[in-house]
């Protein structure tokens, strides 16, 4: 599963952008964490190793 | 000035982690990235009061640029991919002895020399990741190949890439006549004679140890006065080809040098990376120049288009950028708006060259038989793979510089020095300059950051504005070397992503020290009355 985790960084970007854009607080929010999510990969790894 | 404290030391709390994170804990460049980025984001929304939609929209900011970096990385890595593929390295390995036997004149030439070309030309890291594994198929270990492009390249900065981060300063500050900024230019010319000294004192170093430091001082003092000053006498008339030019007399000069008889006997890598013999079969047939094709194609394109107007003009027309509002923080730090941020130009981008590149290599080898059946399957796989960790610490890195510059921390952690040090401050003046290429991975967004900033504390210290801006730029050129984005290119070219932590704990010390000398040289002429 780790291995698609970055497909949400790409589908954070409209997100950040919109929401951004147009002063929507939630959508960023939301945003941001899928985009944190999306970058997480190596921090799971890392978890399952331990 | 006035600031507050509890501002600055919670604006420096990001680079804080985000270095211990490399350097202590050493994770590798994607999680240090991730935590620099929460940190920041933390810090932007609970001390300095931005918005929700205001950290969205700097986020996407960064991401948005960050592409520009990732455009660079997956097209080089192609080219890396294809020479793999197709045994080029170890034809170009054995093509360096026909130049000379002596390896570490070797990778000075690659190292030093042909780096600042690429610097001189393209820019944008391309000099690492190109010259990086072609370092490491002439013996160097990885990440002291990574460390060497990380030198070689930090002269160019200012004046290569066709002079772009000069022009990005000039367009930030107003010089009341030529006379200043002619003084600008010199004095930013000739403080970066010293880092490129150092750094072929240090590639050298590197290379062949101290045996190799006294048998090629010589040489090194001569390149580095020589592509230094001969920078600054260029650059009096043309800034733009300063570099590009030196840089290319340079490359005749140490082919020249590799003819002599000094060098045409053998010297060794102090600390070589072992060469598989398996290799030594792949490239049977290969000539030099097709082992070079790529790399040939990719300067010979660069120049072509770069250095004609007219093609510039019509490959620049097609242009992507984004319109971005304006937001401000609690505090009132205004991001202000624009209708078209950071453009990419497509078929201008460093990106397109290198891809094209990479195809017209893929081309010939495939044709010739050096890539075998499913070479393009394993060769655009290893590139995927490798761009996406490096892609992902990017974005982090770069969101995080966004997030700090939208929302006031980065202008508070210059304002935080300018108040602290008072009119000692031209010392810290090169550091401030350090900080915005470290966080960037460009000294040109260094000098648009902190140009005006320099500036109009020159103004508000009463003192003459040229030493300062000079400082700035020469500062951020030192910036390159340590570059968590950078160093990340140069990792991920050399398959050692993850390594970040150890290359920055090589290089910071160089970087500070060169920096340090700076401050002096500006404070004393400023002391002296300059």
């Amino acid at each position: 599963m780790g291995s698609y985790l970055p497909i949400l960084i790409v589908v954070s970007f409209p997100l950040l952008y919109i929401s951004g854009n147009q002063g929507s607080g939630a959508g960023a929010i939301f945003g941001i964490l899928l985009l944190i999510l999306g970058m997480s990969g190596s921090f799971l790894k890392r978890f399952q190793k331990k | 000035m006035s600031f507050d404290i509890t501002q600055w030391v919670m604006a420096f709390t990001p680079i804080l982690t985000l270095l211990v994170l490399l350097l202590i804990l050493r994770w590798g460049g994607d999680e240090a990235a991730v935590g620099g980025l929460v940190v920041s984001l933390a810090v932007a929304g609970g001390v300095f009061g931005a918005s929700l939609d205001h950290l969205g929209l700097a986020v996407a900011k960064g991401m948005w640029t960050s592409i520009s970096i990732i455009l660079v990385i997956f097209p080089a890595l192609l080219i890396y991919e294809v020479s793999h593929e197709g045994g080029a390295f170890t034809v170009i390995r054995r093509g360096m002895q026909t130049f000379t036997p002596d390896k570490v004149l070797q990778v000075l030439a690659i190292g030093w020399v042909f780096v600042s070309f690429l610097q001189g030309i393209t820019g944008f890291g391309v000099p690492v990741v190109v010259c990086a594994p072609l370092l490491i198929s002439m013996g160097v270990k990885p990440l002291t190949a990574v460390v060497i492009t990380l030198l070689g390249q930090a002269w160019g900065n200012t004046f290569g890439t066709l002079g772009l981060a000069w022009d990005g300063l000039v367009a930030q500050v107003t010089f009341e006549s030529p006379g200043v900024e002619r003084t600008t230019l010199l004095w930013a010319s000739n403080l970066l004679v010293l880092v490129n000294v150092v750094s072929g004192f240090f590639i050298t170093l590197l290379a062949g140890g101290w045996t190799a430091v006294r048998r090629n001082l010589l040489l090194v003092l001569a390149l580095g006065i020589l592509q230094g000053l001969g920078q600054t006498l260029v650059a009096l008339s043309s800034t733009m080809l300063s570099n590009f030019i030196v840089a290319t007399v340079s490359m005749g000069a140490i082919f020249f040098v590799g003819k002599l008889p000094y060098y045409r006997h053998p010297a060794e890598l102090h600390d070589a990376e072992p060469i598989r013999e398996e290799a030594e079969e792949d490239a049977s047939g290969m000539t030099l120049f097709q082992a070079f094709i790529p790399y040939v194609f990719l300067v010979v394109l660069a120049c072509v288009i770069l250095l004609n107007d007219t093609l510039k003009g019509i490959l620049g027309q097609w242009k992507l950028a984004l319109a971005f509002a304006e937001k401000s923080t609690a505090l009132g730090f205004v991001a202000k708006a624009s209708d078209a941020y950071a453009p990419i130009a497509p078929l201008l981008h460093s990106g397109a060259f290198l891809l094209l590149s990479a195809a017209v290599g893929y081309v010939c080898y495939r044709q010739r038989n050096y890539i075998g059946e499913g070479g393009f399957g394993r060769i655009l796989k290893n590139a995927v793979m490798k761009t996406i960790p490096s892609g992902i610490a990017v974005v982090g890195l770069i969101a995080m510089s966004k997030v700090m510059d939208e929302t006031g921390q980065t202008a508070i952690l210059a304002q935080g020095a300018a108040a602290m040090t008072g009119t000692a401050y031209p010392f810290v003046a090169p550091f401030i300059g350090l900080l915005g290429t470290f966080m960037t991975a460009s000294n040109l967004s260094s000098n648009i950051l902190f140009g005006g900033f320099q500036e109009q504390v020159a103004i508000m210290l009463g003192i003459g504005k040229a030493q300062l801006l000079a400082a700035q730029t020469a500062g951020g050129a030192v910036g390159s070397i340590l570059s968590p984005s950078k160093i990340l290119l140069g990792t991920t070219a050399v398959g050692m992503m993850g390594s970040e932590g150890l290359v920055m704990r090589r290089v910071i010390g160089i970087g500070l020290g060169v920096c340090a000398v700076y401050g002096i040289v500006v404070y004393l002429s400023y002391s002296m009355g300059g």
